[in-house]
This record gives structure tokens, sequence and C-alpha cells, in this order.
């Protein structure tokens, strides 16, 4: 896992369970070479996301090694459960088959500023990174003013 | 009316999930809740007033995200959703597919030889399988040519052909480090070829010792991955551009000047073209070409090792690009910058309805100023020996010198008065109209902008332009009249 650091002064961590982490690397390794996504959960009480869920990836219903859509509609589901759990949704995860952990122009496209993205990097053989993102304006082109966060695994 | 907030859009209304406003249609819930929540206003709306594209509005489980269905009356039954788009991908996508990628394979040497790129998570097996199979037109053998060339095979860059219709000469080995002292009067294709055999024989390299023109250029880079602009003069980079939209290829466009230099990406994925970020040439003479305005010797390596480390990138598909935007460097200040390039919807040539469709009817030397307008007076001017003869005779004139006082160092002209040509219409009053005036420059072109820069301010006196300029002139002063010069 990557250490507890902070990038360009800015302070902030993600702070996620190993469960939750360990389900992404599951899900985005058995999927491969699929792209896969969901929500990152935290519990209200409690800053660490406990609950990484993966969401069908409906950008085509035969999957997509490029891309990920998760339904609003769905997501509005997912939101209405969340709340009879107790749980917070902070943030999405998704996965890059074959491509570095970093913030493609079309992620950036869709980021909502405030939201968690998880990014995780993966080649067939095993998970390379595991990269979190956070943008604080909607005017935030890409790559600039994305804060990397840490991931702690503990 | 109920409004539904998405979780992920509540921190700009104030953590409520619900809202409730008296309103019938999604446009005026749209700016009454915005109007309640200003926070909130400059996440669902872009700076145009539109939706921003990871905002959806929902009615009830339909989609009324198109503005054509805000003025619709909605049922009071059903609740409005405001709901976000969650998308993204992987990294933009090579430029090679990965059909391409797969039919290259390496022997051992070429894992040897390549071990720096494997090791790198980014490039790795795959990535160097990409730039193997990469075909890169580099249009220029010159100073920026000089790095871009020699990096591309240094990469393994598997076909490279390269475009220059120029010989070496002394006064080009001080920028121009692909070629040395030994290459003096070969073609430039001849010692990039050199140089590229012995950097790695099983590049193919393709030459063409041809000028580019509107007649050629289609043929010459129809079917490559790429174009690499090296070019120093602007009818080359607005005819290398459009052929390059034309053609469909991306262009990675290099310019160099003195101390300054500028890469940039154009004609990506539809992305904005040279012409989006210049619609029009500077007047002709204006900015002299680097062999007209110098240049230091190693801009032009940082200049073109940025343009290959981009052509890379784009072959590997990693990163962040210069696509659509203009990395800015001033060498002397060391001061960088990036300006973004957006693509004008008016574009002659990249927009939906562009008036340039062909190029080999254009006229990039008009276009660029550099043919003598028809209906403009024409300019009169003499040859180096029509002026020699006349200093010889002693006859009546003045000789105006409109050079920089660098250029005047080098090289001075007897007898000429020095006019700036920023200052000239305002020293009109200096110049004798009852006898010829004669204006000098380097190469006979700042001396033409010059005759016509005094003709707007009105000075009405004879004015004539030294063909040529003062390189044209050395050898006949020389030969002629001894040391005069």
């Amino acid at each position: 896992m990557p250490s507890n650091r902070t990038i360009e002064g800015i302070k902030m961590d993600v702070k996620i369970s190993p469960l939750a982490i360990n389900s992404i690397n599951e899900y985005a390794k058995t999927n491969y070479p699929l792209e896969v996504c969901g929500i990152l959960l935290r519990d209200e009480k409690s800053n660490v996301i406990t609950k990484a869920k993966q969401i069908a990836n409906s950008f085509d219903s035969a999957g997509s090694a490029k891309h990920f859509y998760i339904d609003p509609i769905a997501l509005y589901e997912e939101e209405k459960k969340a709340v009879k759990e107790g749980l917070n949704i902070v943030g999405f995860f998704h996965s890059h088959p074959d491509c570095a952990a970093t913030v493609s122009g079309e992620d950036s496209k869709y980021m909502i500023p405030g939201q968690i993205y998880l990014i995780v990097s993966l080649t067939k053989k095993e998970v390379l990174e595991t990269k979190a993102y956070i943008k604080d304006s909607p005017d935030d082109t890409k790559g600039r003013g994305l804060s990397v966060i840490t991931v702690i695994g503990n | 009316m109920n409004i539904y907030i998405s979780a992920t859009l509540r921190n700009f209304f104030e953590r409520k999930s619900e809202l409730n406003v008296k309103k019938e249609n999604i446009k005026d819930i749209l700016d009454e809740i915005t109007k309640e929540y200003p926070d909130s206003k400059k996440i669902i709306f872009d700076e145009n007033g539109k939706l921003r594209s990871f905002i959806k509005v929902y009615v009830g489980e339909e989609d009324y995200t198109d503005s054509k269905n805000w003025s619709k009356k909605i049922s009071e039954e059903k609740d409005v959703l405001l709901l976000p788009v969650i998308a993204g991908g992987a990294s933009e996508d090579s430029i090679i597919s990965d059909e391409r990628r797969k039919a290259v394979s390496f022997d051992d040497a070429e894992v040897e030889r390549f071990g720096n790129h494997l090791l790198l998570r980014e490039i790795g097996v795959k990535g160097q399988k990409r730039i193997k199979a990469a075909r890169v037109v580099v249009a220029g053998v010159g100073a920026l040519g000089s790095s871009v060339i020699q990096y591309l095979a240094a990469a393994g860059v598997g076909t490279i052909k390269a475009v220059d219709f120029d010989d070496v000469n002394l006064s080009n080995i001080q920028t121009q480090v692909l070629h040395t002292s030994r290459d003096l009067k070969r073609p430039k294709v001849a010692s990039a070829r050199d140089k590229v055999r012995n950097i790695n024989r099983n590049i193919v390299f393709e030459e063409e010792n041809t000028k580019l023109e509107a007649a050629n250029i289609l043929d010459i880079i129809d079917g490559y991955d790429l174009v690499i602009d090296c070019t120093d003069n602007y009818p080359a980079r607005y005819l290398i551009n459009d052929a390059c939209v034309i053609c469909g290829i991306p262009l990675i466009y290099g310019a160099i000047y003195q101390f300054e230099g500028q890469v940039g990406i154009f004609n990506l994925n539809g992305g904005p073209c040279f012409r989006c970020a210049f619609p029009a040439p500077p007047p002709a003479g204006l900015v002299p070409s680097c062999a007209q305005g110098g240049a230091i010797s190693p801009l032009p390596g940082i200049i073109g090792s940025i343009q290959a480390n981009e052509a890379l990138k784009l072959i590997v598909g990693i990163g962040e690009h210069l696509d659509g935007k203009l990395w800015v460097i001033d060498s002397l200040n060391l001061r960088t910058k990036i300006v973004n390039v957006l693509k004008k919807d008016d574009c002659p040539l990249c927009s939906n309805n562009p008036s340039i469709t062909q190029i080999e009817d254009y006229d990039y030397e008009d276009f660029c100023g550099l043919r003598e307008d028809e209906e403009e007076e024409p300019i009169e001017g003499f040859t180096p020996e029509e002026l020699a003869k006349r200093i010889e005779n002693n006859d009546a004139m003045t000789l105006v010198d409109v050079r920089e006082p660098h250029e005047r160092a080098i090289l001075r002209f007897p007898n000429a008065i020095v006019i700036p040509i920023g200052q000239l219409a305002r020293r009109k009053n200096e110049l004798d109209p009852e006898i010829d005036t004669i204006f000098i420059c380097k190469e006979g072109k700042r001396s033409i902008l010059a005759i016509n820069t005094l003709r707007e301010a009105g000075y009405t006196g004879p004015m004539y332009n030294l063909k040529g300029g003062i390189d044209a002139m050395k050898d006949i002063v020389f030969s002629h009249e001894g040391a005069w010069l």
C-alpha cells in the first residue's frame, strides 16, 4: 500500500479499509480486461471508507475496456439504499486496465467537485497501483487543480 | 414540486436532500434553486449557462436533461431528480491500434536496446511495440528536425520519413546538430539518413529530397500516423496543417525564434488546428525566420525534444498532451507557460462548414503575403549590380538601412542612414522626396514592408528596394569595389 503522504501541500487523506480495497481489486481483476466501476461508501460516524460496491458498467451492454458509465437512476437507487444502511456515498472507483492510474480527459470531464475518484491501474497479472483524486472546482481543466490523495491501508 | 438532490451534489445545496419549489417546468425550477443556493449555480451550469456534462435532470424515470424539455409543464405527482453522470474512461487511446501493436515482435537485441523504455510502467513492452509500429513524417530537417529525428530514431520509431529540399551549409551547423562539417553541400535528408542508420539500422528511413507543396504534400503524408512540423516559415506551416486536417493526421507543431520557442498539438481527435490558433500569419517580413532572426544553439534542441516527447506519448497513449495547448518557453529568462487554444467555430478548415476543403489550388505564398499584390502599386527595386553601378556613378540617392542594430553589427552598409521599421513613419521627414531612396534589409523582404509603411504614411518620394537585400549584395560589392563594405 502507498504510504501516507501529501502532495502539493494539500493534506487530505482518503482512508479506506483493506476490505474495501480488496473488493475493488478483486472486481477489477475478475473483470479484466473490462473496466469496472462502483461507489465508495463511508460510515456516517467514521471517516473510513468501509465499503466499495460495484455498479454495472452501463456504457455498453457487452462491457467496455476503455469507458465506464453509471446509470443515474441506478445511482439514485443506491443512494436510497445507502441511507437505510447508515452509509454516505463519498465518491467512486473505476479501473484502468493496462493504463496508468491517472485522470484521463474523459474522467475529468465528468468529475463532480468534492467527490473522491479512486482509480485502479491493473494488468492481466496484477493490480499495479491505486490512486485517488479530487476536483476542487468544476473549472479545473484536465489534470489541473486535482489533488492526489493518499490511500491508507490498515 | 419535490426536487431530489443527489447525495453527490448536496454540498452545493447546504446538504439538503430534498427541496420544494413552486414551479412548473425544469427551467424555472433550475433558475429558482440556483438562485436560492448560489453555490450550486457554478456546479450545475458552465460559464455559458449550459448544463454541465455531469448533470442529469429526471422527472420520475424520464430523462429531461435536454433543454428542449425544459419548458414542458410537469406533473405535480412526479419527483424531479437532480442526478450526476458518473462516467469516464481509461487514458486516451494510442494513435496506434492494438492490431498493429500485436503484429510487432522484438528480438533479444531490441529488448536490450530499449530496456530503459521497457522499465517504464507507462511504456513497457506494449508501448514499445506501438513505437516500433509507428510511422512518422518529419517535415523539415533543420534545427528542430535535428533533435526530433535523432530522438525518434533512438526511441525506436519504426518508420521515419524526413522531408527537406535543402542542402547543408555552414550556417546551419550551429543549430542543426544532426549535420556535421562533413555534410556540407549534401542534401539534409542524406545526412539524416546516415545518422539514423548509425543509430539503428532496423529503422525504415524514407527520405524525400523535395519541397513540400500543395501539389505533393498529400501523397507524402497520407497513411502516416503523425506529422511533426519542423519547418521555419508560415506558408509551410499552413500547408502542413491543412494537409493534416484533410488527411486526418495529428500534427505536432514547433517553432523557434531567437531565444523563444513553442510547441503544440493540433488536429488530434477533431481538436483545434493550427488555423484555430493562428488564423492569419503575421505580415510578411515582420517575423524573421530562424535564418533571418537567429536562434541560440540549444533552443531547437529543447523545442525539438519536447516535440519528440509529445510524439512518443501520443504513440504510446500516455500522459497529458499539448492537445489544444501551446507550450511557450523563453529560454533567455527561463519563463514557460501553457496557453489554451480553443477550436474556432468559424475555422475555415476544421469547423463544421469549412471553406477550405482541398489544398491543390490554395496559394500559400499569397496567403502569407509573400506574393506581390496586383492591386497594390508594384514595388520597384534594384538588383545588387544596378545599385553598385549607381553607387559608382555617385548618383544622388538616400540609402536607408532598416535592419536591427545587432544585424548591422555583423555587416554595416556604408553611407546608409539607419531607421528601424518602427520609426519610419515618424521620421519620414528625414528623407528627401526629390531624390531616390533605396531601402536595404537582410533579404529584401523587410525593405518591401518599409516601403509599404511609408506609402501608407503618405510619403510620395521615389522609393526602391534592394532586391535580395544585403545578403545578395555581399559578393558583388567585395569583388567590385574592394573593402568598402
